[in-house]
């Protein structure tokens, strides 16, 4: 993964004024994850009849699974692309 | 219990962070009042990013929102926090660290090069962290005049004078500082009220829920409350101009972007853990607190000895004076080198823009001390909640969007902006609680599109400036 330069960029001298700048694969991929576990904890809200497990409340569950979970996959991803770049060097 | 052991300890407090803000108050240059020379490290800036945003709406406030309306709906900004901080890592920590700039302003100033931009947004920023340190004044008078009984108005005064002491003398190095020492106290806190909490439980991880089957329940409050509070704070962080300034004063791109992504985990392990527990044993140890903002302090006094109570209060303290710095020098930054140091007079010396940015703190704190001393209505206070929204539905888009879509234009980011804030005020006045960025931050998305779509497209010789300088060309995470 390491520094994941544009690849597909071809220095011809001209240059583009319309679309995205690129983001790279594994910060699309985290972005991903987050809308994934955002939808999953709140889209039950937007029913609006209030979903139980275990007979308690959606959001008292998923909530805290979600902040763990995408706060330890972030700072794992960034350690895991530091050492990469580290091993590149 | 002793208020005389709690003043002593507090007392201590003060004189090692005025301490601090005397040490530094050689770091005079703009580089390094305004962004520490660009040297602060990732552990520091960590610390320094979590004591700044962990500020006493989050200890006392969130504590005491979660008594009066379950965790559900507490967690809920919490878990909007979060994904702020990895959204702000991912989408412009980096490119902002890259270009030369101290404020969010600054930042602005290079996306658009725009003296109406320039203008309006240190203006807004103004607004809404007056009433945001208001906030933070009052609640530490009331808690300083509860913990320590030398009543509200000397408490308020006393803890103004305080940090408008040290900011004014070190800025961002002094306010760094005292932060990591403020960051190391909250956490200090947290960790003791936590374990008190348990043991009060028997150790017992389902008892408090057990024990205050409420805390658990979903608050009666409209869906859109919810997701507006979730959302507020999911796109408020990468806009928040006092944790911009700890971005740009970061090491490097790299250490910005690793410190959010610490302060997001340090942040959810925190808050899953305080805002169960504390609550819970508030709830047990006294149900009807009039004001549930104290349920922190009541929790403290009933479980800790005296000595340690101290230390609690001025961990207490730290939260509220890690932010109120924050916001005093993101202010006084708004009005010397924003205001008159990029729109009044761009000749001025980086030595005159400094000076003014002290008298600045000095002015700002004294009329927020002002402010605060007539004890506004609670009403006044949580609007600052509602503030930092308008700032967020003002400026998201015409930030992300100025650093990532070329095609985004200075007309186009204006237009986003102002439509933004225009909607959160009018929306405000008739949705449901927080429900008013779910209205204002979709309007300046489509306007910011729509009138860039209308107008010319920005000079090849803009891309790639913003190309080179924001890092396009380096695409890895």
């Amino acid at each position: 993964m390491a520094k994941q330069y544009d690849s597909e960029r071809v220095d011809d001298g001209t240059v583009s004024t319309s679309g995205f700048f690129r983001l790279d694969r594994m910060s699309s991929a985290m972005l991903v994850l987050t809308g994934t576990l955002i939808a999953v904890a709140y889209a039950p809200l937007l029913t609006g009849a209030e979903l139980t497990i275990a007979g308690q409340p959606w959001l008292l569950l998923s909530q805290p699974i979600v902040m763990i979970v995408l706060g330890a996959v972030f700072v794992t991803a960034t350690y895991y692309v530091e050492r990469a770049d580290g091993d590149d060097a | 219990m002793s208020q005389a052991s709690e003043l002593a300890i507090v007392l201590l407090y003060f004189l090692v962070i005025l301490g601090i803000g005397y040490y530094f108050k050689d770091h005079r240059s703009g580089d390094e009042y305004w962004s520490a020379g660009g040297e602060i490290g990732t552990v520091m800036n960590t610390l320094a990013i979590f004591a700044a945003f962990a500020s006493g709406g989050t200890f006392l406030g969130s504590i005491g929102f979660a008594y009066t309306f379950g965790l559900p709906f507490g967690w809920t900004a919490i878990t909007g926090s979060v994904v702020g901080f990895i959204v702000a890592a991912i989408l412009v920590a980096k490119p902002m660290r890259r270009v030369d700039a101290y404020t969010i302003t600054d930042i602005f100033d290079f996306l658009y090069r725009d003296r109406r931009i320039n203008l309006l947004v240190p203006i807004v920023v103004i607004l809404a962290f007056v009433l945001y340190m208001v906030a933070q004044l009052k609640a530490a008078g009331v808690v300083t005049e509860y913990l320590l009984g030398i009543g509200y108005l000397p408490s308020v005064i006393i803890i103004g004078l305080i940090f408008i002491a040290y900011v004014s003398l070190g800025g961002m190095w002094a306010i760094t500082v005292t932060d990591v020492l403020q960051g190391v106290l909250i956490w200090g806190l947290m960790l003791v009220m936590a374990a008190m909490g348990f043991a009060y439980y028997g150790f017992s991880v389902t008892a408090p829920g057990a024990e205050t089957p409420g805390l658990l329940e979903m608050a009666t409050v409209h869906p859109a409350s919810y997701l507006g509070f979730f959302v507020i704070w999911a796109s408020t962080v990468a806009i928040l101009p006092h944790i911009v300034m700890r971005v740009l004063s970061a090491d490097s791109p790299e250490s910005a972007k690793i410190a959010y992504s610490w302060v997001a985990i340090l942040y959810a392990v925190f808050s899953v853990i305080a805002f169960y527990i504390i609550p819970s044993t508030a709830l047990s140890i006294d149900p009807g607190l009039a004001d549930p903002d104290l349920a922190l302090v009541v929790v403290m006094e009933s479980l800790l000895p005296a000595i340690v109570a101290g230390l609690v209060a001025a961990a207490i303290l730290a939260a509220v004076m890690s932010t109120t710095d924050a916001l005093l020098l993101a202010m006084s930054a708004s009005i010397a080198n924003d205001i008159y140091g990029t729109v009044l007079n761009p000749e001025a010396s980086d030595e005159r823009v400094v000076r003014i940015g002290t008298f600045a703190t000095v002015g700002i704190g004294l009329v927020s001390i002002a402010i605060a001393a007539l004890d506004p209505p609670d009403v006044l206070v949580v609007l600052y909640t509602d503030a930092t929204g308008m700032m967020a539905a003002a400026f998201f888009f015409p930030l992300v969007l100025g650093i990532w879509w070329k095609r985004t234009t200075s007309s186009g980011a204006l237009a986003g902006m102002t439509v933004g804030l225009a909607s959160y005020v009018g929306a405000w006045l008739v949705v449901p609680m927080f429900a008013a960025i779910l209205v204002a931050l979709p309007l300046s998305l489509l306007v910011t599109v729509g009138v860039s779509f209308a107008t010319d497209a920005p000079s090849v010789e803009r891309i790639e400036r913003l190309r080179e300088k924001l890092g396009h060309e380096e695409t890895g995470w």
